[in-house]
């Protein structure tokens, strides 16, 4: 009945309860509990999320919207805990305007880096991206979790790079936020009327924008966004700076985010480097050789004098680095800058963190670049004797102006050996609850993490949890997630 | 109603007798206020005024206010035009004895304030520390806390310092309730550089393009994001009073660059913004910066009618103030150069003038002291048009302002000040702050022309899609006119003062959304 319900919605071949296309969403590479959905429901439109949502609201079935349109899905937040449906948005893949004097697109949820990337492309800008992102992640989906993106000097709040988003709440209500909710309504109007959805708060006291990011789906159904980007640059020089700790390199990230110095800045151990660049099977080779730690600086230039302006950054960058006694190269062990460069423009088709063991696992938070170290120490801590130290892949991103910084562990294991993979997911929960007692923020809590925030976050958790009846009153959208 | 002596001697239980007054010439104070929609003195007296010490004893209060059924409203310097009970019953909670700067964080760029550490001495901390803080346009004598929490936040340095909306880090919370929330990373005490999760932003009601203006509870602690600052620990001023400049430090420079038409002047914003050279640019009205550089209204009328005022109206007309800084000699070489060529390749010019004009209006700039004389003509003004779009918007935004204005100015109407108040800068070079400030007097004819031409300018911006309302913004009568255009917003609000956050309607609710829809004139 609920599948003639549905497809009188969006057409009989775009709802499926066969076995094989549900399993796909029954279980992804976290340690989330699989659970099958009851269908997958494929659309096209925002008026058919609406339709969708409604029906859902009054049958009371689960509806978990998903963007990308394939895996590997990592995090726990896609899995159907408690049945309903997979809302599944990839067909909605239109860029719907792209403006080079704004620097702004408006892109519809099933949209992935590459193909931004390419309309981008061809006016001159560029997307800013997360850290090598796997070929089909949705950009709006990897904004909406607050993924980092590898340019911090334009990540000016936590919201960035989304602006502005037309999503219909579990409501069924369709809202428009920021300067997107000003007349006239038409998405196209607005466009010729010389508006460019620039401006992400409001309307009015509310910035609801906010609350549907980081609610890993609970809140409402994206169905288009704008997302700021930058210019593509007219020359590029990408330049590592090493060192045996990550002490001056943090100092010298300081620096860099105070001048606003350089696009892609991000600083990683040498493990996570390999991963990220050798081939499967060289990368603990290639590790050892590296220098511990590893600071990446994209300098850029374009516009009126590209060679003055490139010329003068380089040198500003060298005067900082020397005054930490610090190296500029271009290479490290024969990786070029601009091999770097090409890789983050053009991530592989296989996710790189499953390259080294055919699995892994990634524990992420929020923090300040000086308190790295001491993340680093109590990660060392809690693997001693049960995984080597000197394969955890350590990736520091600065995040809004450097003001704060995403601190990420990266453990790989092979999947097939389940000793090790019990091994390690006892490990994963034990450095999550030991990092949480070290001031590790859990901003995007997924799986077991959701635990450790919430509990410790009373107010501010019953907050939150009247906002969801305010926006999900049946409770409809991704149950089982957050708090919820 | 007055105060029951039961809930006098709670409230003082809370904060200790000494800070609790009911003094009539004490709250005559705190019904006083410039600006406000009825004139100078609004209707309702507050039963009392307490004076809280930390977050707990305004916690206190919250409750007490709760356990008698009386309403309360925050209070920070007061300098806002909305801090006054908009209702009856209201205890005010005047808040200056939390002004502590609670730490500034110098490398991850933030300071932690309470609500009556003021832009000035937040500024001349961070300046210590090469940082700087983004002050609104209402000038350095301003709550930060109440600008980022609950009012709008804009301010002229937007190009290298956004706006409070979005400097807005880890927040404190007293519920209208009495229960107190930590938002962000504070909640688990991880420290006060994020405001936002674990999972969603609830930043996101706590405001919007505005705030509550107190009518969702008080705000007690904030981590404020800074911006860095290449210019002097100490700034040196120059000039006497009134005329006040500051020296113009090394590595950075000012400059009035003017072109012929708003197009030249818009295509020289994308360049700025798309070279990444400037460090603030700010367009106000050709008068607005001869009040600058005049020390009297007497001196400005004498210059206007010799026609020996340095700015002229119709030649100066499209003009930006800029300043040039650079972290390095090489960066402020490079910077200033090719400024110089965008504005020459647009068809603009230089506009020469004294070191003192330059030191003054330099220091309007940085300080943001522009408000006090725009106040000067007539002792008060209003503002409208304040909109936040596409830098192309601009020679529309004016026009259209423009033209509106116009038709109000008059005798019996608004006083004619220039026939344009049309303030612009970019806003982390992404978005254009526009609005149009304009002379008004309390005189009832003003008031009204005052009212209906704040209405208008709502109706035309949204039939002429010229963006999204900042200013005169969601305010308690008008958020109900308004919101219908923009997706029922109002009804949003009302869900999270009433659902969400203020079950009771504790905290008072006349400047953010009614309990049931009050409609004055339709927007749409
Ligand atoms: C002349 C003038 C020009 C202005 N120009 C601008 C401008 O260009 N841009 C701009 O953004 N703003 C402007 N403003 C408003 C300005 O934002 C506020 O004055 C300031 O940001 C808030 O600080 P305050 O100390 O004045 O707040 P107050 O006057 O103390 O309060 C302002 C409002 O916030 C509420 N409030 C205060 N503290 C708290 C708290 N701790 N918790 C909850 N609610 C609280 C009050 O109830 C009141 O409704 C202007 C104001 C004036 C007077």
């Amino acid at each position: 009945m609920a599948k003639e319900n549905l497809a009188m919605i969006v057409g009989k071949d775009q709802v499926s309860d066969a076995e094989q296309i549900l399993s796909a969403y029954g279980s992804d590479e976290s340690f989330v509990s699989p659970g099958l959905p009851a269908y997958v429901v494929k659309v096209k439109t925002a008026q058919q999320v609406q339709q969708i949502i409604n029906y859902a609201k009054e049958k009371r079935m689960p509806v978990i919207p998903v963007s990308s349109p394939g895996g590997p899905r990592l995090r726990g937040d896609t899995i159907a805990s408690q049945g309903g449906m997979i809302l599944d948005l990839s067909g909605m893949d239109r860029i719907l305007n792209v403006d080079r004097m704004d620097k702004i697109a408006v892109i519809e949820p099933g949209v992935t880096f590459d193909q931004l990337e390419q309309a981008l492309r061809q006016k001159g800008l560029r997307a800013f991206k997360p850290l090598l992102p796997r070929r089909t992640k949705s950009v709006l989906a990897s904004y909406l979790e607050r993924e980092p993106v590898v340019v911090p000097r334009d990540h000016w709040d936590a919201i960035d790079p989304l602006v502005t988003m037309e999503v219909i709440f579990g409501t069924g209500d369709l809202f428009r936020t920021g300067s997107a909710s000003s007349p006239p309504a038409d998405l196209q109007k607005q466009l010729d009327a010389g508006l460019r959805q620039c401006f992400a708060a409001g309307p009015g006291s509310t910035s609801l924008s906010r609350v549907v990011q980081g609610s890993q789906g609970t809140m409402g159904v994206v169905t288009w966004g704008s997302v700021i980007c930058g210019i593509l640059p007219e020359i590029d020089n990408t330049w590592f700076l090493t060192a045996a700790t990550p002490e001056p390199l943090i100092d010298l990230s300081y620096q860099l985010s105070r001048r606003r110095l350089g696009e892609e800045h991000f600083l990683v151990n040498a493990f996570q480097f390999a991963t990220m660049m050798a081939d499967k099977g060289e990368i603990a080779a290639l590790a050892e050789k590296l220098p511990a730690w590893i600071l990446t600086v994209k300098l850029t230039a374009g516009g009126m004098l590209p060679e003055e302006q490139m010329a003068y950054q380089e040198k500003d960058l060298r005067e900082l680095a020397q005054a930490r006694g610090v190296e500029l190269k271009s290479a490290v062990m024969g990786i070029s800058g601009k091999a770097l460069a090409e890789l983050l423009d053009n991530p592989p088709e296989e996710f790189y963190k499953m390259k080294h063991r055919g699995a892994f696992q990634d524990i992420f938070f929020t923090t300040t670049l000086d308190k790295t170290p001491g993340h680093v120490a109590v990660m060392e801590e809690v693997v001693r004797h049960h995984y080597p130290s000197n394969e955890i892949g350590i990736y520091l991103q600065p995040m809004v102006q450097g003001s704060s910084c995403h601190c990420e562990f990266n453990l790989a294991y092979d999947p097939t050996d389940r000793a090790k993979t019990s091994n390690l997911k006892a490990l994963y929960l034990d450095a999550g609850a030991k990092l949480a007692g070290n001031e590790a923020f859990f901003s995007r809590p997924y799986g077991p993490w959701a635990d450790l925030v919430y509990g410790k976050n009373g107010e501010a958790t019953a907050l939150l949890k009247r906002v969801k009846k305010m926006l999900d009153p049946e409770g409809i959208l991704n149950p089982g997630r957050l708090c919820f | 109603m007055a105060l029951s002596r039961d809930a006098y001697k709670a409230l003082q239980a809370v904060v200790g007798s000494k800070y609790v007054s009911e003094d009539p010439g004490t709250l005559a104070g705190y019904h006083y206020s410039w600006g406000g929609p009825n004139g100078r003195w609004q209707p309702f007296v507050p039963l009392a005024v307490v004076l809280p010490e930390d977050t707990s004893q305004v916690q206190g209060v919250v409750r007490v206010c709760n356990r008698y059924k009386l309403r309360f409203k925050a209070h920070s310097t007061g300098f806002c035009s909305l801090a006054f009970p908009g209702v009856e019953d209201t205890i005010m909670v005047d808040l200056r004895r939390m002004n502590r700067i609670v730490e500034i964080d110098e490398k991850n760029m933030f300071a932690v304030i309470e609500p009556y550490a003021i832009a000035a001495q937040i500024q001349a901390e961070a300046m210590k520390r090469g940082l700087d803080c983004h002050i609104v346009s209402a000038g350095p004598t301003h709550s930060p806390l109440a600008s980022a929490t609950s009012v709008w936040g804009i301010g002229s340095k937007g190009l290298s310092q956004s706006w409070n909306e979005r400097n807005l880090f880890g927040v404190e919370w007293v519920l209208p309730t009495g229960e107190v929330a930590r938002l962000g990373s504070p909640g688990v005490g991880a420290g006060w550089f994020s405001g936002d999760g674990p999972g969603p932003g609830l930043r996101g009601i706590v405001r919007g393009t505005n705030g509550a203006y107190g009518g969702n509870g008080i705000f007690t602690r904030i981590g404020l994001k800074l911006y860095p600052w290449v210019g002097d620990e100490r700034m040196e001023c120059t000039g006497s009073q009134p005329q006040i400049g500051l020296k113009i430090p090394e590595r950075m420079h000012f400059s009035l660059p003017y072109w012929k038409n708003w197009e030249d002047m818009t295509a020289a914003a994308y360049k700025i913004v798309d070279n990444n050279v400037a460090f603030s640019v700010l367009r106000v009205p050709p008068d607005c910066m001869n009040w600058m550089l005049t020390s009297t209204n007497d001196e400005y009328q004498e210059a206007f009618h010799k026609g020996s005022v340095p700015i002229d109206r119709e030649e100066h007309l499209h003009a930006w103030q800029a300043i040039i800084a650079g972290h390095s000699e090489r960066e402020f070489e490079y910077r200033k150069k090719v400024f110089e060529q965008i504005v020459k390749d647009t068809g603009g010019k230089f506009l020469q003038l004294t070191v003192e004009q330059n030191e003054i209006l330099f220091a309007a700039n940085v300080r943001i002291s522009y408000i006090p004389r725009v106040f000067r003509p007539t002792g008060d003004f209003s503002t409208s048009f304040g909109m936040e779009e596409s830098i192309n918007l601009m020679g529309k935004l004016h026009r259209t302002g423009e033209n509106l204005l116009g038709k109000y100015i008059g005798p019996g109407k608004l006083p004619d000040h220039g026939r344009e108040g049309f303030w612009a800068w970019l806003n982390e070079g992404r978005s254009l702050h526009s609005e149009n400030a304009f002379a008004v007097t309390e005189e009832p004819g003003v008031q009204a022309a005052n009212m209906a031409y704040v209405m208008e300018s709502c109706r035309v911006t949204n039939s002429e899609a010229l963006g999204v309302q900042i200013l005169p913004g969601y305010m308690g009568i008008f958020a109900d006119s308004l919101g219908p255009a923009n997706f029922n917003a109002n009804e949003w609000m009302r869900k999270v003062k009433y659902e969400v956050v203020d079950p009771d309607n504790v905290a008072d609710h006349f400047t953010y959304i009614f309990p049931e829809p009050v409609v004055l004139m339709p927007t749409e």
